[in-house]
């Protein structure tokens, strides 16, 4: 029946709609700075690094005429969307217990809605950071915005895909949520997002470039500071794969799990 | 005519729990479910439920706590899983289950009905649509633009009920009826449900009343231990189920009874006008003398509550002996520390109808009242009075 599809789609969208809006109000109401503090705490910490890197270690890109900053930025917003994207994601059902305890809904939807609302609140700081380091005068190729968009795209769906298997065993298993933690700053020093991939050691590049991550970070950056969008077009093909895969075994982790919530929460 | 639609069957449904107390245990949960293995279970909360709701035939449900009637309810409305069997529903199933249930404190009332539709299925147009009724019906002025957290739990309840019933569902699930709000609002409530009834809604009531049962319900379902123990005629199953409570309540005393070793006062005999039958008939207006024995293990005159009560339990009048300043009366010898008492009422203006004589044992202080033994009195008469009893009158 597809009327009856396309009903249950429509009511999905507008739970989604509101679960996002949700997600976006409650997550800093009742501070007194509200949004600031979302899109605030990036910047602090790019502050922090081009203090220790540049100004404390004297650190040097070699080969490129962008600043540290500008070259951090690229990778630092996508990332943080990510992280924060699974790190909430993840404890998405278990924190709306009495929700699925009570009510019949699509509980993946819960999981969509935190993905997306920290990719939203972290897109909006780096479309204002781009803006403010274009002001400044940095050589930002704006051509290569689509490509931008597109490994944001990719970002989002590896951040799906990892919370909503991360969201499911976290109900049975509640060591997944604190685990996190220390697994992304692992990730996060491993990942070129204070340097560039073309910095790493020959013997050890191939073994960084198996995070997929790398895979979204470094098309940001041809695109936008090398100007090359063509070709990091072509290098967005892997990834995308790949998050179409693990999200479609994640679905089913989760579909799997799902029926049996209700039972460990 | 025509049969009337399916709305609800279940078929074989079953519901268990895994065990999930340990971390191992969680372990061999999680690789089992991801297997598709039988999971390692705990305990049977619902075990091959059969059950059918027709259009327009509503259905109780009764059992004692912990039975699985909750865990029925909400594999019905789809929060539970069932381990095996089907569950088929045909209609828009609303639940007055968990009034308020998705809402946020932090939210306004208008922000919260948004999401709490949202959460029932419905369309953000629908939505939009039913938003003026909704705010008609909750009647909670203008503190909808407040956040929630500042509204009595009168009013988050109010809010709650107007969102759950604004989807004209066509199975209302609900238990206990409707007792929420002020008297006001449960009258809105209560017209609320008349007018979805009669307009050929179906109910799905989980009540402990069974009155309310028999009252709302063309049939119901006793669940017990998880199973279904009876189904059918509502009333058939509400008096099965009085039998089995008054049968466990006998059983829970029987161990207690061996006479001669008790250690607190117990009437021992009972008559009405020296009848000794359960039943006694007594027409309008006669004398009817209670009398019977006490035992007192302690040997000290014990006292003696005497109470008429309606047959429904509606006390009609009740008093102890010593507060008139009666004394019971040892009996001789043979008898060992037995009292006897007469109680007469010398004109009984009770109406035609059925009504209990209960004589309560009591302390030698008339403190604490003990064991009772009941005789079912009834009253025959022509008296078109209304009432429980003929008070002395005439006109002028």
């Amino acid at each position: 029946m597809p009327i009856a599809l396309l009903a249950r789609a429509r009511a999905s969208t507008t739970l989604l709609r509101s679960f996002v809006r949700r997600e976006l109000t409650t997550r800093y109401a009742g501070t007194l700075l509200g949004g600031v503090w979302a899109l605030g705490q990036p910047v602090l910490l790019l502050a922090i690094y081009a203090f220790v890197f540049r100004t404390v270690f004297k650190v040097q890109i070699p080969d490129t005429n962008v600043s540290f900053v500008t070259l951090v930025a690229c990778a630092l917003w996508p990332w943080m969307a990510f992280q924060e994207a699974v790190q909430r994601g993840t404890v998405a059902i278990t924190a709306n217990a009495e929700l699925v305890r009570k009510i019949r809904f699509p509980h993946h939807l819960l999981v969509y809605a935190a993905v997306l609302g920290s990719f939203i609140i972290h897109g909006a700081g780096f479309i204002a950071v781009a803006l403010v380091l274009a002001l400044a005068g940095e050589p930002l190729h704006l051509a290569g915005l689509p490509v931008v968009l597109a490994a944001w795209a990719v970002a989002l769906l590896l951040a799906l895909a990892v919370a909503l298997a991360t969201a499911a065993l976290q109900v049975v298993i509640k060591d997944v949520e604190p685990a996190l933690g220390p697994l992304f700053m692992l990730l996060f020093y491993a990942t070129p997002v204070l340097y560039p991939l073309s910095m790493v050691p020959d013997m050890l590049r191939p073994w960084v470039a198996l995070n997929p991550f790398v895979h979204v970070v470094e098309p940001i950056r041809a695109a936008l500071l090398d100007g090359e969008a063509l070709a990091a077009f072509a290098d967005l093909w892997p990834p995308t794969l790949l998050a179409l895969v693990l999200l479609a075994c994640s679905r089913w982790l989760f579909r799997r799990l799902a029926v049996y919530f209700q039972d460990f929460l | 005519m025509s049969a009337p639609r399916t709305l609800i069957r279940l078929q074989g449904v079953g519901k268990s729990y895994p065990t999930a107390s340990t971390v191992g245990a969680r372990l061999r949960t999680l690789g089992a479910l991801l297997a598709g293995r039988p999971l390692p279970v705990a305990f049977h909360a619902l075990t091959s439920i059969d059950l059918e709701v027709h259009a327009g035939e509503s259905l109780g449900i009764i059992g004692v706590n912990g039975a699985g009637k909750s865990t029925l309810l909400k594999a019905i409305t789809g929060v539970v899983h069932p381990s095996c069997g089907q569950i088929t529903l045909a209609g828009r199933v609303s639940a007055l289950l968990e009034l308020g249930a998705g809402f946020h404190p932090e939210h306004t009332g208008r922000q919260n009905i948004f999401l709490a539709a949202a959460l029932m299925g419905l369309p953000e147009h629908e939505i939009r649509a039913r938003v003026p009724d909704i705010l008609a019906f909750a009647d909670i002025g203008e503190h909808i633009d407040q956040p929630l957290k500042h509204y009595s739990s009168g009013m988050v309840v109010r809010l709650g009920f107007a969102v759950a019933t604004c989807v004209a569902p066509d199975i209302l699930i609900t238990d206990e009826i409707l007792s929420v709000g002020d008297e006001s609002f449960q009258r809105k409530c209560s017209a609320w449900m008349e007018n979805y009834l009669a307009g050929g809604g179906t109910l799905l009531l989980c009540s402990h009343i069974l009155y309310h049962i028999e009252k709302l319900c063309r049939h119901a379902a006793w669940i017990h231990d998880g199973r279904i123990r009876a189904y059918g005629e509502a009333s058939a199953v509400c008096r099965e189920y009085i039998a089995w409570h008054e049968a466990r309540q006998v059983e829970e005393k029987a161990p207690a009874a061996p006479a001669a070793t008790v250690d607190f006062n117990v009437v021992k005999h009972l008559t009405l006008n020296g009848s000794a039958e359960e039943t006694f008939t007594l027409a309008m207006g006669e004398a009817l003398e209670v009398a019977g024995t006490v035992f007192a293990p302690d040997g000290r005159a014990p006292a003696v509550a005497i109470g008429i009560v309606k047959a429904d339990g509606q006390p009609v009048y009740g008093t102890v002996s010593d507060i008139d300043g009666y004394q019971l009366q040892p009996l001789p010898a043979p008898a060992d520390r037995l009292f006897a008492f007469t109680f007469v009422l010398p004109e009984l203006d009770l109406l035609p109808g059925h009504y209990e004589v209960r004589a309560h044992a009591m302390d030698a202080e008339g403190y604490r009242l003990f064991d009772a033994i009941i005789h079912r009195l009834v009253v025959t008469g022509t008296s078109r009075d209304m009432g429980v009893y003929r008070l002395p009158h005439y006109w002028r």
